[in-house]
Order: C-alpha cells, then sequence, then structure tokens
C-alpha cells in the first residue's frame, strides 16, 4: 500500500534527526562540549570502542560523562569528519545506521590520525531520536 | 504555480533516496559487499571508469558483478563521499554529482586519490536507482604494495 503524505512527511523527518545525530556529535567532539556529546545519548546509551585486541564498553550518563571528558587526556585531540551515513529505520521508534569517521589530531597539528565506521542505533525519545549505542571499529 | 504539499513531500523523499544511494554505495565498497553494490543498479546500469588514458565501461548487473568482483579482489578502496548535487528531471529521471576520497585498506589507509561521479538516477517501482555512474579519476596515487 502506498503511504500517505504524512506517513512519508513522518519518515523524512526521522531521517533528518537521525542524519544530524552523528554530525552534532562531531560538531560537539570539535568543541570539547562533553555534555553535549553526552546529552546525545539515551539515558542508558552505550559507547563501545572495538580495537584489534579489546573492546570497552561505556554505558550510561555517568560513564558516558568520564569517558568523554578524558577525550583529550591522551596522545591524540581527535577532529572527526564523517562520511556515509546509511540509516534504516526500523519502526516503533527505533533505527540503525552506519558511518564513516575520519579522524586528526589537533596535538599534532591536524595530521591524519585514523580512519573507521560507526554502528549505531538510534531510539526515539520524548525529546527526539538518541544515540541507544555506537560501537566504534577502528579501521586504522 | 505553486507547489502542493503533496508534490513538496514527495520530491523531498526522492532526493533523500537519491542521496542515500552514494552512501550506501560507498558503505557496500567499505564492507566489500558486491551484492549489495550491484543491487543499488538498475537492471541495464552502466558503470565508466575514466582515466587519463583509457575508459573501462561495464553494462548490466550481471557484467558489474563480475566487473566489481574482480575488481575488489585487486583494488580495497574504501571511499569518503562529498559534495552531492541532485537535479531531479521529473518522469522518474534525475542526475547528479559527487566528489570522493579514496583511501586504500591494504596500504595502511595511505590516501589513494580522489574524483568525481557524474550520476544519471532511474526510479523503479518505488526505489532510486543508478542508471548510469561514470567516475572520472583526478588524481590517483602510483600503488604501493
Amino acid at each position: 500500500m502506498a503511504k500517505s503524505v504524512e506517513q512519508i512527511a513522518n519518515e523524512l523527518a526521522d531521517r533528518e534527526a537521525i542524519r544530524e545525530l552523528p554530525v552534532k556529535y562531531c560538531d560537539c567532539v570539535w568543541r570539547n562540549d562533553v555534555s553535549g556529546i553526552v546529552d546525545l545519548f539515551a539515558a542508558d546509551g552505550a559507547f563501545i570502542t572495538k580495537g584489534h585486541k579489546r573492546e570497552h564498553v561505556a554505558s550510561g550518563r555517568d560513564a558516558l560523562l568520564k569517558l568523554y571528558g578524558s577525550i583529550t587526556a591522551g596522545d591524540i585531540t581527535p577532529r572527526p569528519y564523517i562520511h556515509n551515513h546509511v540509516v534504516e529505520l526500523k519502526g516503533d521508534g527505533r533505527a540503525t545506521g552506519r558511518c564513516y569517521v575520519e579522524l586528526r589530531n589537533l596535538k599534532k597539528n591536524m595530521e591524519w590520525a585514523g580512519t573507521g565506521f560507526y554502528d549505531d542505533e538510534y531510539i526515539k525519545l520524548g525529546g527526539g531520536w538518541k544515540f541507544k549505542s555506537r560501537t566504534f571499529q577502528r579501521a586504522a | 504555480m505553486a507547489k502542493s504539499t503533496e508534490q513538496i513531500v514527495t520530491e523531498l523523499a526522492d532526493r533523500e533516496a537519491i542521496r542515500e544511494l552514494p552512501q550506501r554505495y560507498c558503505d557496500c565498497v567499505w564492507r566489500g559487499d558486491v551484492e549489495g553494490i550491484v543491487n543499488l543498479f538498475t537492471e541495464d546500469g552502466n558503470f565508466t571508469v575514466i582515466g587519463p588514458n583509457r575508459e573501462n565501461s561495464t553494462t548490466g548487473r550481471a557484467n558489474l558483478l563480475k566487473s566489481y568482483t574482480d575488481g575488489l579482489k585487486t583494488l580495497t578502496p574504501r571511499p569518503y563521499i562529498h559534495n552531492h548535487v541532485i537535479e531531479l528531471k521529473g518522469d522518474g529521471r534525475a542526475t547528479g554529482r559527487c566528489y570522493v576520497e579514496l583511501r586504500d585498506a591494504s596500504n595502511k589507509m595511505a590516501w589513494l586519490g580522489t574524483g568525481f561521479y557524474h550520476d544519471e538516477y532511474r526510479k523503479v517501482g518505488d526505489q532510486w536507482k543508478f542508471h548510469v555512474r561514470r567516475f572520472q579519476q583526478v588524481h590517483m596515487e602510483p600503488r604501493q604494495r
């Protein structure tokens, strides 16, 4: 059955809001806006980092604040650029997506610091769409 | 004459679906999903690579499947898409252009090159597809293995 104009408009609005999440995420990382990053997640949202040898999970607002609060503490102060965002609406306020990132390092004259992708789960809450989980898979 | 709300919403939905095509294409290339790439084309879809000295053209899903399978065995490009402009032509047709940067997964993700795609899109049923993709190489680094 063909979708109504209202259904199409709602899906477009959902897609637009979801598309904005990784963009706002990068914007917050650039500006070191830690609470801004964490506000993009659901209260029980999780950020998972997958490296070649280990996996790290930060789940819930406190853990995310701690994780992102230390984002500039190491050798890299990341400056991300997001690409290739694909979104799949699952219905019932849920969606998934994947997007690719290139990272440059502010601490080293913005030299290229690596790349990878995020496997995302999104959830629609009262205040709009949020990250339910972000799983970052490093590629290099 | 001003467009109706229905026309505006339909055009926005068309643009959104078309915008997603090159992004899905890149996503499939990253994941080595050759069938996924080919399914983004119409049955008679065409992909053409235009290099400095030669042009290589492939038409039809069976040929595309072979071409992408062979191509991704020898090259491991990791594309990032940019600057996608779209022009709706009406009657289920559209054109677009988008720019790509490529990195090489077989060479520590070194920068491989850049170029742009001239695309023609067709609406088949309720889905937009690539009818023609013409990749114009602008700069490719010498391959290092």
